[in-house]
């Protein structure tokens, strides 16, 4: 029963690990952003935006609206991968982090290349095809913002 | 030593078919097929890198290893006909901690499967979620202690109406899509197959090679197989053809359907679904739908709840751990490794509930454990390696085609797959650019994770062997 304790107690220090070395954490939800804040940030910093539709995640709990943007490098040259960026905002904080969590953490084994944000009551997710260098713009521009 | 074998009276409850259905439920999953499906065509590229780097050599040394020595404790068995006991104990640990971290993700895409069935409103209030997880959680737990037969039971069930139906469901209404002639969201070239490989989407190389974990899943119950070297081969060829086959079609039934930029990577499956059911009328089906993704990941969790749970449990037999995980019920189970990996697992849910940055971390945690499930890989393909010099009379019922030279093919690129992923895996991700106090946050957490059997080694008493082996060994 005592290396039970011990080994649970491993796990747990293990786990707030990442926390304390990282010091990541969730941006405030009630932090003053708005879609096209977000999209502006996205579109000046990349080289081109290729397409920009509104979002419908209507089966996603507590989604109220957004912006999918598709930015890249040369956007006539469809070998030139960019960047997809998902800019969803959501109603409660329960709602925001639930689908963060989900994008994060609930694929098998995930070391992956989607790269989520919160901003206020907005997530930002980038993945698929990418170029990185137009992420790396992406990333900048949503740091400068604040975005965690 | 050889091997002391640990055989109790146990109840042979498996045969091919549910060996076969046990290795779909622990790797073929829904929940992967969305954000693979953002790849487009170059998806089925990807699938096809995975599947020749890992699940192809997994598969066919998981037979190999299978059918050798059929015997109770799966990789910890076989890695200790190798390298001994202690080797044993190492790859088996690796398993085993590896899922403990990894239960709370797969119970949060239960809970919210579930929670989007009774009200889609519900599946974003963290309480109720939490409540739902740990249920579902426990109630797993319960069914396993149970015993095989259970959990076979709910497996078998699980994996048929929770993941092959709904992927069925989804070809026909890929078909029934094709013939209205409704719009496609993919336009086939041969460009459009070729994956884009840059610093940017290496990670993808690592996501594609994990995603077939699980071919070894099934020699965790040797002793419970009615005939292990008839029944193993075909079980593990199966298993792995209809991983394939459903991972590809299913993954291009939503990258032709539904548009990248409506593809949720929070919600992904429910968004997958509502876009093929909503144009045909079918929206009335999504809670169904859901339901069923929640049963299919309730497969997956019980497969991997009681295997390494079995596979620790041998070990602690032999005595590298106290007595309390050898411990079985009267079913036959680790009862109390089983309980002590739930209420690990439930702490994890439970915290990342409560606490903000544990919830943001969580994921950096899960990616540390990919590196300890990498490193046991390595042991079972360089156990399969070793066992072909060292026992190269020991009659095998299948052997890896092409004598020495195709045990080292198959080995060496199961090696080098797993070298990638761990080298992958330390370098900071997109989501730490920059940070390297990831990588030192993911190689101190890779020792701490490997130290236990070590450490336990150290400190272990003579006491903790159990009175079987030690008759084994006076005998």
């Amino acid at each position: 029963m005592k290396w039970a304790l011990l080994i649970v107690i491993g796990l747990i220090v293990l786990a707030l690990l990442p926390p304390v070395l990282t010091g990541r954490g969730r941006s405030r939800f009630d932090t003053a952003v708005d879609t096209d804040t977000l999209r502006q940030a996205v579109t000046t910093a990349a080289p081109q935006v290729c397409s920009e539709q509104p979002l419908d995640w209507s089966a996603t709990p507590g989604f109220t609206r957004g912006e999918y943007l598709r930015v890249g490098q040369d956007c006539a040259d469809p070998s030139r991968p960019g960047a997809h960026v998902w800019i969803a905002q959501f109603e409660s904080a329960d709602a925001r982090d639930t689908a963060l969590v989900n994008a994060e953490a609930v694929y098998r084994r995930p070391i992956g290349t989607a790269i989520t944000w919160s901003d206020g009551p907005f997530i930002v997710v980038v993945d698929g095809d990418q170029d990185p260098a137009v992420v790396a713009q992406v990333r900048g521009a949503l740091a400068r913002l604040g975005a965690q | 030593m050889s091997s002391v074998e640990t055989y109790t009276a146990t109840k042979k409850v498996l045969g091919a078919d549910s060996l076969a259905l046990m290795t779909v439920a622990a790797t073929d999953s829904l929940r992967n097929m969305p954000s693979m499906a953002v790849q487009g065509w170059s998806s089925v590229s990807w699938y096809l890198l995975g599947t020749l780097l890992f699940l192809i050599p997994s598969a066919l040394v998981a037979a190999e290893l299978a059918t050798g020595w059929p015997l109770p404790g799966g990789v910890y068995a076989w890695v200790r006909e190798a390298f001994g006991e202690r080797a044993g104990f190492v790859g088996v640990w690796c398993e085993w901690v590896e899922n403990v971290v990894w239960f709370p993700s797969i119970s949060i895409f239960v809970g919210t499967s579930f929670a989007y069935a009774i009200s889609p409103s519900l599946a974003s209030n963290k309480y109720f979620l939490l409540a739902v997880e740990l249920v579902v959680f426990w109630v797993l737990t319960a069914v396993n202690l149970g015993g095989l037969r259970a959990s076979s039971l709910l497996q078998r069930f699980g994996v048929i109406l929770g993941t092959m139906v709904p992927q069925v469901a989804l070809l026909l209404l890929l078909v029934a899509w094709l013939v209205q002639g409704m719009p496609l969201q993919l336009t086939f070239s041969r460009q459009a197959l070729r994956p884009e490989l840059n610093s940017g989407t290496l990670p993808l190389v690592s996501t594609v090679i994990m995603l077939f974990a699980g071919m070894e899943i099934t020699g965790y119950h040797a002793n419970e197989t009615r005939d292990p070297k008839r029944d193993y081969p075909r079980a593990i060829f199966i298993g792995a053809t209809i991983i394939f086959v459903f991972s590809v079609l299913s993954t291009l039934a939503i990258a032709l359907v539904v548009p990248v930029s409506q593809l949720s990577l929070s919600s992904g499956l429910m968004q997958a679904f509502a876009a093929f059911l909503v144009p045909f009328g079918l929206g009335w089906m999504l809670p169904i739908f859901a339901v069923a993704a929640g049963l299919g990941a309730c497969a997956t969790l019980t497969t991997w709840m009681l295997g390494p749970a079995k596979g620790l449990s041998v070990a602690a037999r032999d005595g590298h751990l106290p007595p309390y995980f050898g411990h079985h019920n009267a079913n036959d189970v680790p009862d109390k490794t089983l309980v002590l990996q739930t209420i690990v697992g439930s702490l994890f849910l439970i915290l990342g509930t409560l606490l903000p940055s544990v919830n943001a971390s969580y994921w950096i945690f899960s990616a540390l454990t990919t590196e300890v499930l990498a490193t046991m890989y390595i042991f079972m393909f360089v156990t399969a390696l070793r066992l072909r010099y060292t026992r190269p009379d020991l009659q095998r019922a299948y052997t890896v085609p092409g004598g020495r030279a195709g045990i080292w093919v198959v080995c060496g690129a199961g090696i080098l797959a797993c070298v990638f992923v761990l080298i992958i895996g330390i370098l900071p991700p997109g989501q730490a650019q920059g940070q390297w106090s990831y990588s030192v946050m993911m190689l101190l957490g890779y020792l701490l994770l490997l130290s236990p059997p070590f450490l336990l080694r150290r400190f272990r008493e003579p006491g903790w062997q159990s009175e079987e082996r030690v008759a084994a060994e006076l005998a």
